[in-house]
């Protein structure tokens, strides 16, 4: 922890003395197996027990399955979008080393997330209340929309560093949307939340197994595709400090 | 087994909320590994050229052995 804490803080590998960038993204390529591994099989686990296992639930039926793919989604759209806003923050810093690698990273598969958790949401409203949209789903639409303007406005300035600061900015500006997300049942008395406390309910009132597989198996493939993608930003910020020459391979 | 249960509108959802999340998964680990290949490739091509030899030298196998061995050697020249 502390080697990784040094990679993330540290900037020395700009002076050549430590490189911590290396270090990581070493790491990183060994992470990526095992969590693929481990997300792999977890999904698998968490697949079977959500749609054969698991009981229908009392006066849901079979849609109450849908939640335990939405929950976990929902859990990491929010999660990951923490995860980028602390690499954001420590981009605006003087010590900007891996953390925005690591920011552009997390965006795609953060939307991904988002996107699965509204999909999902509008199916299962749709099928315990017969209505597809509430505020908490605006409000995951909102954070699709933010993780969105960030890889749009990464597309958009040429400048790595701009680019970097900018979506920093975005990003950090994005986190007010959070507690909005979180205190949207509280705050707005919607179907949401009593169909909600409704299927937990039926679940004889503890997290079901099949949500707690999923949501692990949903971790480890973000840690596995996040990791990557890092992997494949650094190599290309590599290239592109060395642009390529095509004369010396003639 | 019941297919009736297996078949009914609330089943139908939840089966396609696991399918849309499966292909959502798949498509995005697709392009990753289109873009893990790029840059590899690119590394290596950078990395070949820069020691005056074509990346398409001693055939497809050792072509591969020798790209391992050139991103490794790339990887310790990353920022």
């Amino acid at each position: 922890m502390r080697a990784i804490a040094a990679s993330l803080f540290s900037r020395t590998h700009r002076q050549g003395a430590a490189p911590d960038p290396a270090f990581f993204y070493w790491l990183a390529g060994r992470l990526v197996r095992w969590c693929a591994v481990a997300a792999t099989a977890l999904m698998a686990a968490g697949l079977a027990a959500g749609l054969v296992v698991a009981p229908p639930a009392v006066g849901q039926g079979d849609a109450a399955r849908i939640l335990f793919v939405h929950v976990p989604a929902t859990w990491l759209s929010l999660g990951l979008y923490v995860a980028m806003a602390l690499c954001a923050a420590l981009t605006l810093g003087p010590h900007a080393g891996v953390p925005p690698v690591l920011m552009m990273a997390l965006a795609p598969t953060g939307a991904m997330f988002t996107l699965l958790a509204l999909w999902t949401g509008s199916l299962l409203g749709q099928a315990v209340w017969v209505r597809f949209w509430d505020a908490r789903v605006t409000c995951e639409l909102i954070l699709l929309v933010l993780y969105a303007s960030v890889l749009a406005l990464r597309s958009l300035i040429a400048n790595r560093t701009r680019a970097d600061r900018a979506c920093a900015v975005l990003a950090l500006i994005g986190v007010l949307n959070l507690p909005i997300v979180y205190f949207s049942l509280s705050w707005w008395d919607t179907l949401h939340r009593a169909a909600a406390a409704r299927l937990i309910g039926t679940t004889a009132g503890r997290p079901p197994g099949a949500m707690l597989l999923i949501a692990s198996a949903f971790a480890l493939y973000a840690c596995a595709v996040v990791l990557a993608r890092a992997r494949c930003l650094m190599r290309e910020r590599a290239l592109e400090r060395k642009p390529t020459s095509r004369k010396g391979a003639a | 087994m019941n297919w009736d249960a297996l078949l009914s509108a609330q089943a139908v959802s939840a089966w396609v909320s696991y399918d849309m999340c499966l292909a959502l998964m798949a498509v995005e680990v697709f392009r990753l590994r289109g873009r893990i290949r790029a840059t590899r490739s690119a590394v290596a091509w950078q990395m070949s050229s820069a020691m005056g030899v074509g990346p398409c030298q001693g055939g497809r196998s050792s072509r591969a052995r020798r790209r391992g061995r050139t991103i490794n050697r790339t990887l310790q020249d990353l920022p």
